[in-house]
């Protein structure tokens, strides 16, 4: 399929994940041979190979700061999860405690039901394991200012990744119980909070909003 | 391993690409002149990456120039080679032909 102007996404997360000195004149070459008969697969070809191979040989020309970044961050984030079963307990024993305890004293157990659906159950530890993934990506750009984009992006492909077999368990036991809403829910909350929330934290604690200021640094 | 000056594979075709095309090149004519002599697709980002390598070996030097509408009004970076990069163009083509030369299985018709 052909259209005169390149796919707007494609443009966008090359502004942003690019960091190149020459992003600009890159991105205009890819626009400029889009409007002499490419198409948008193409362009979306180019688009990912050029954000891959930036971030490759990005890492790879910092490769000691790299390996030493992500170490930390690992090791900040196995640190959280050795106090965040602590601090779950605390928190809901403020909130979800006296909810419950309010609902059932009501026998209001439809409603019952459905906290536990919609995940109000898991919202704690969620916000928790949220909470700490900005941080984490926070300290991850804060060690390495000047690839804020690749170490971001690296962090988010290495968490999608390591949550693959829990994403492919949760369609498969979604597929086994058609019939119970249950697994539906629980498959649906999995993937928002996989695919969107915590790179969402990532994108926003790694401060990839301001692009602005990245392109000063170069 | 690679010999410390001599540039690689497609560093090679990027430089050659530069000095076939003269002053005016840019990202997309030298794209375009190594798709036409391979014969294969160019990924636009390695061909930014490579010259940003030639540059940082003092290969290849670059200006930027005015932004067009044509370009969603960004601007075309222009490449140009150095006499250094001349020279090492004029290196690795001694160095290859002087290993082409004499192989049999490299004759034209055999294989």
């Amino acid at each position: 399929m052909r259209s005169p102007e390149p796919p707007p996404m494609a443009t966008w997360l090359m502004t942003r994940l690019l960091s190149s000195p020459a992003r600009e004149s890159l991105i205009g070459d890819l626009v400029e041979r889009h409007r002499h008969r490419r198409a948008r697969t193409w362009y979306w070809r180019q688009a990912l190979l050029a954000i891959a191979t930036d971030v490759l040989a990005t890492m790879w020309a910092h490769r000691l700061r790299t390996t030493r970044t992500l170490i930390v961050v690992c090791l900040a984030l196995y640190g959280f999860g050795l106090v965040e079963p602590r601090l779950q307990v605390a928190i809901d024993a403020s909130w979800k405690t006296p909810l419950d305890d309010w609902i059932l004293g009501r026998q209001m157990y439809t409603t019952f039901v459905w906290t536990r659906r919609i995940g109000l159950d898991a919202l704690t530890p969620s916000l928790l394991w949220c909470s700490a993934f900005t941080a984490s990506s926070a300290l991850a750009v804060r060690l390495q200012p000047r690839q804020r984009s690749s170490i971001v992006l690296v962090l988010i492909v290495a968490w999608v990744a390591s949550c693959e077999p829990f994403l492919v368990q949760s369609v498969r036991d979604w597929m086994d119980h058609p019939r119970a809403s249950m697994w539906f829910w629980r498959a649906a909350w999995f993937w928002v909070w996989t695919l969107a929330a915590v790179p969402s934290c990532m994108w926003i604690g790694g401060g990839m909003w301001r692009v602005d200021r990245l392109r000063q640094q170069h | 391993m690679a010999q410390r000056g001599f540039p690689g594979g497609f560093e090679l075709l990027v430089l050659l690409a530069l000095i076939r095309l003269g002053d005016e090149a840019y990202g997309v004519p030298i794209s375009e002149a190594i798709e036409a002599s391979s014969g294969k697709e160019v990924a636009l980002g390695s061909v930014y990456i490579t010259l940003e390598r030639l540059e940082r070996k003092g290969l290849v030097s670059s200006r930027l120039g005015e932004p067009t509408a044509e370009r969603g009004g960004r601007a075309k970076t222009y490449f140009r080679v150095t006499a250094k990069g001349i020279r090492t163009a004029r290196h690795a083509q001694h160095t290859l032909v002087s290993l082409w030369t004499g192989v049999p299985q490299l004759e034209r018709g055999t294989a």
